[in-house]
């Protein structure tokens, strides 16, 4: 039996406008039928020591679930290449900490197209903890870090998907050289208030993730505490991978936020996105 | 102890997972048996290692050990020998960094597995136990270059763009046959992967079912040992990575940059492993 259900349904017509007006054609997911399609997908959350259940709604056989980080058994896995697809996925969250998922079904091309979000999972009281006895947070904030070729859905020609040439860079769905002010990414806080950052790569290229010279701790990575707290100046995150950050803000401000989105061949900088640390 | 390996530089071809024959070249062991990656070369903590490259092909050649030692350049018809310390207890990477990494992109890269001499149970000496071991090099390349390379015209070393993607040499399914890529074990056991990027650009390992411990980096234990689940490694870099397997099942090991699990844009026929665990 289940502690926690959710049900999702794919919205294979769906497209997101970019700042330079340009319509992306997606495959995002809503959490229920009939309603606007949600992008990144929506945040699914549980307590540790839970067990969830999350149904695909309109699989219809050609999708699924992979949890990435749960280390769920192989039924529950969403691997076609190991076991028959299914609709329903049943899973335990044994570790606080941040998580994903995606479609594992010819992955290259249907998380590209944006089957994927965020997965948190809390300490077993439920409590604002990093996890059981970890660092206490006053808020948190997900970022899903991802990327756009929009060649890549271009009907004319079959793309090969050996050659991903990135043309739009995302923090939580939205791009632009302007500062991203949508509210969940954005962040306002008060000085002396603790802010946990949840960092996940759903993209295809290396980022690099600086907050404006606002000092901060790496406190965690892939759903396990760090083994001692980290203070780099810069997080460097690779596909697949999540980060959580924690800040406490001394010093009011704007800070700046750049996440640099590298070249696969060479590592200089492709394309960035930005958004605002406002500490008040 | 003295322990001497020659290495036999030499063009062949090879046989993609999609069928296609393409000029490349590499390192055939003693016995001259030529395959990609090179022979791995195993040695004891502590011996004195003596290599000797002999260049069967048209070009100049060398061999470098990654972080350790690099050889004389070596005229097409000649032989060169050069010797060194073995190194700490651990994984390295061997290539030719001539016109880098235009050889290394054709093949011409092996690992150097160095083990403590008294316990071979132990990743280095007083380190932890495993109750098996497995290699597992990622690597890619970019036709254009095979095809120019092996029509003896010039490649431009910054115009790579890979199009194949090999765990141990091969495309997933063929990897598959493969005892290091295709992981057997029993539940309650503890392994180490060896993870070796002999590639050009990074890739971001992601295991399925399990999360891994970070041990080592390029032959360094780590002062803290990280748990993840999804880690890059760097071109030429290596990480030993201790798993116990503490589920049934089957579970991938793939590359969450998801255009490595492909060949020529084809999913999934990248770079993807296996683990195949049995109750034990």
């Amino acid at each position: 039996m289940a502690n926690r259900a959710y049900v999702l349904w794919l919205r294979k017509n769906g497209s997101v406008i970019m700042h330079d007006g340009v319509a992306i054609d997606l495959w995002p997911f809503t959490d229920s039928k009939g309603s606007a399609s949600i992008f990144p997908g929506p945040l699914l959350v549980s307590n540790e020591g839970e067990t969830v259940e999350v149904t695909f709604k309109n699989n219809m056989n050609a999708h699924t679930f992979h949890f990435h980080g749960i280390d769920a058994d192989t039924p529950n896995d969403g691997v076609p290449e190991t076991w028959p697809v299914v609709d329903t996925y049943t899973f335990l969250t044994g570790h606080a900490g941040t998580y994903w998922y995606h479609c594992h079904a010819n992955t290259v091309l249907h998380q590209q197209m944006g089957m994927y979000g965020p997965f948190v999972v809390m300490p077993a009281d439920g409590s604002n903890h990093a996890w059981t006895g970890g660092p206490a947070f006053d808020r948190q904030y997900v970022w899903t870090l991802s990327e756009f070729d929009s060649r890549w859905r271009s009907s004319r020609t079959k793309p090969n998907f050996a050659y991903f040439n990135a043309d739009y860079f995302l923090i939580n769905g939205k791009d632009g050289f302007a500062p991203i002010t949508a509210e969940d990414t954005a962040i306002t806080c008060r000085i002396g208030e603790s802010v946990l950052l949840r960092l996940i790569h759903a993209g295809y290229l290396i980022a690099r993730v600086s907050l404006g010279g606002l000092p901060f701790t790496v406190i965690a990575s892939d759903g396990r505490p760090l083994p001692f707290v980290e203070t780099p100046s810069i997080v460097e995150i690779a596909s697949g991978e999540r980060y959580d950050l924690l800040f406490t803000p001394a010093i009011p401000g704007r800070y700046d936020v750049r996440v640099d989105y590298l070249n696969w061949y060479g590592r200089t900088v492709r394309g960035s996105a930005r958004t605002l640390i406002t500490v008040v | 102890m003295p322990r001497a390996f020659t290495l036999h530089a030499r063009e062949a071809t090879i046989q993609t997972v999609d069928g296609k024959t393409l000029y490349a070249r590499g390192f055939a062991n003693d016995d001259g048996t030529f395959g990609i990656p090179g022979p791995v070369l195993s040695a004891n903590e502590g011996d004195f290692i003596t290599v000797t490259l002999e260049n069967e092909t048209h070009q100049d050649h060398t061999v470098a050990f990654e972080g350790i030692a690099l050889g004389p350049t070596v005229p097409p018809g000649g032989r060169g020998t050069f010797t060194f310390d073995a190194p700490h207890a651990g994984t390295y990477v061997y290539h030719d960094p001539t016109i880098d990494p235009v050889n290394r992109a054709l093949g011409m890269y092996g690992a150097l597995v160095v083990t403590p001499s008294a316990n071979a149970e132990e990743i280095w000496a007083g380190g932890p136990r495993v109750s098996r071991q497995f290699l597992q090099i990622v690597s890619e390349l970019d036709e254009t270059w095979n095809v120019l390379a092996g029509q003896g015209r010039a490649v431009d070393p910054v115009s790579y763009r890979p199009n194949y993607f090999f765990l141990n040499g091969r495309g997933f399914p063929d990897s598959d046959l493969d005892p290091n890529a295709h992981i057997r074990g029993a539940v309650g056991e503890t392994i180490l992967i060896r993870w070796v990027n002999a590639g050009v650009v990074p890739h971001s390992l992601h295991t399925h079912g399990y999360h891994f411990k970070i041990l080592q980096e390029s032959g360094l234990p780590k002062v803290g040992v990280r748990e993840k689940d999804n880690v890059p490694v760097y071109p030429l870099r290596t990480l030993d990575v201790l798993i116990t397997l503490d589920q049934p099942g089957q579970y991938p090991i793939h590359d969450h940059i998801l255009m490595a699990n492909t060949a020529n844009g084809v999913y999934p026929k990248g770079i993807m492993g296996m683990f195949d665990i049995v109750q034990g």
